[in-house]
């Protein structure tokens, strides 16, 4: 179980457009380097917001990956709302 | 003798130029007339290059590796390396020679930023410079605050470093601008990313417009993290305060815009 690995994997995906194009096209593969557990990789592959989220992955990193996966600003806020105040990040 | 010759705040929320046309056509016009204020000053300061104090949100610095604060040294900085913000890729001169001079003089106050050669601009940089230099033609250095991961620095140690920054501008032989960019309440990509705070960020711009430096290097952190995360950004506005210590802040509009998830504010030290 790793944060750290999918956050990483979400700031790679973020500057790699040659990884970008292979998650697309072979999900598994893509992340096959990366120190992820087969929850985490399903979360990633299948764009679970809730569960990233909850898993504590950062917000400035969670909406790069929604834009990459297609989830509109609505529907990003509409899959958090139940979340809201639940873990407000503390400095 | 170089010389400060502008200074000032602003925020930098990516709606400001990714989706600008959400906001109330009146909150938007508030916002963006007086960023022309504000770009009108910069350009009668005829300044020769813009120190721009602004976060990373993890485009070149992730958390294996995270400085408090990075002096960067590009001859050319590229940008904006977001895709969805509507503004084309472009290139903005850099001036390493005066940030290598901040860089020293850092060190030689006691203050020891990170560096680097190499780093891409994002909107935390150029939707600010969008606006107050939109053929981008000003360099810049950008001396790049990470905000987003605790632990950060402290608002006396930014106010510190501020003074820092200009003691290497007095040094230098150029007209200076500084900008701290980021702030007021936020929480991008937060469940409460649109529960803004009005009520810190009029505060805090009440402070600013007081010039009460000791209240505002005393706003506790418990505060900051109840406006959301992206208040953090506040430190940027308390380092360009610290760079322009002589001169007064006066704010110029608080907009808190819940289309861009930003209390929206900008101020001119003057």
């Amino acid at each position: 179980m790793s944060l750290f690995g999918m956050q990483k994997f979400i700031y790679e995906i973020k500057k790699d457009k040659a990884l970008q194009q292979s998650f697309k096209s072979d999900a598994e593969g893509a992340m096959a380097t990366f120190a992820l557990s087969a929850e985490e990789k399903t979360a990633l592959r299948d764009g679970d917001l809730v569960g990233l989220y909850r898993r504590g992955v950062h917000p400035l990193l969670l909406a790069p990956y929604s834009r990459f996966m297609g989830i509109s600003r609505p529907n990003y806020k509409e899959q958090l709302n139940p979340l809201r105040g639940t873990q407000r990040m503390k400095s | 003798m170089g010389k400060l010759v502008f200074a000032g705040g602003m925020s930098h929320s990516p709606g400001i130029a990714a989706f600008s046309k959400a906001a109330s056509e009146s909150q938007r016009n508030n916002f963006f007339g007086a960023a022309r204020l504000l770009s009108e000053q910069l350009m009668q300061a005829k300044p020769d290059v813009l120190v721009v104090v602004a976060p990373d949100h993890f485009s070149n610095f992730f958390i294996d590796n995270m400085p408090a604060t990075c002096v960067t040294l590009n001859e050319v900085y590229p940008g904006p390396v977001e895709d969805w913000l509507g503004i084309a890729k472009l290139e903005i001169k850099g001036r390493p020679a005066l940030a290598r001079s901040i860089l020293a003089q850092a060190f030689a106050d006691g203050i020891e930023p990170a560096f680097s050669e190499d780093v891409a601009l994002e909107h935390g940089v150029i939707v600010a410079l969008q606006l107050l230099t939109p053929r981008f033609d000003l360099p810049i250095v950008w001396v790049m605050q990470n905000c987003q991961v605790p632990p950060m620095m402290s608002l006396p140690r930014c106010y510190a470093f501020g003074r820092s920054i200009r003691r290497a501008i007095d040094a230098s032989d150029l007209r200076v601008g500084v900008l701290g960019t980021g702030g007021l309440s936020h929480a991008p990509g937060a469940a409460e990313a649109d529960d803004l705070d009005p009520d810190f960020d009029r505060y805090f711009m009440s402070l600013l417009d007081k010039a009460a430096v000791d209240e505002i290097l005393a706003i506790p952190n418990a505060r900051l993290d109840a406006a959301g995360f992206g208040s953090w950004e506040i430190r940027q506005w308390v380092t360009a305060l610290g760079a322009a210590h002589d001169r007064k802040p006066r704010s110029l509009v608080y907009e808190p815009i819940v289309e861009w998830d930003t209390g929206c504010a900008i101020a001119v030290y003057e």
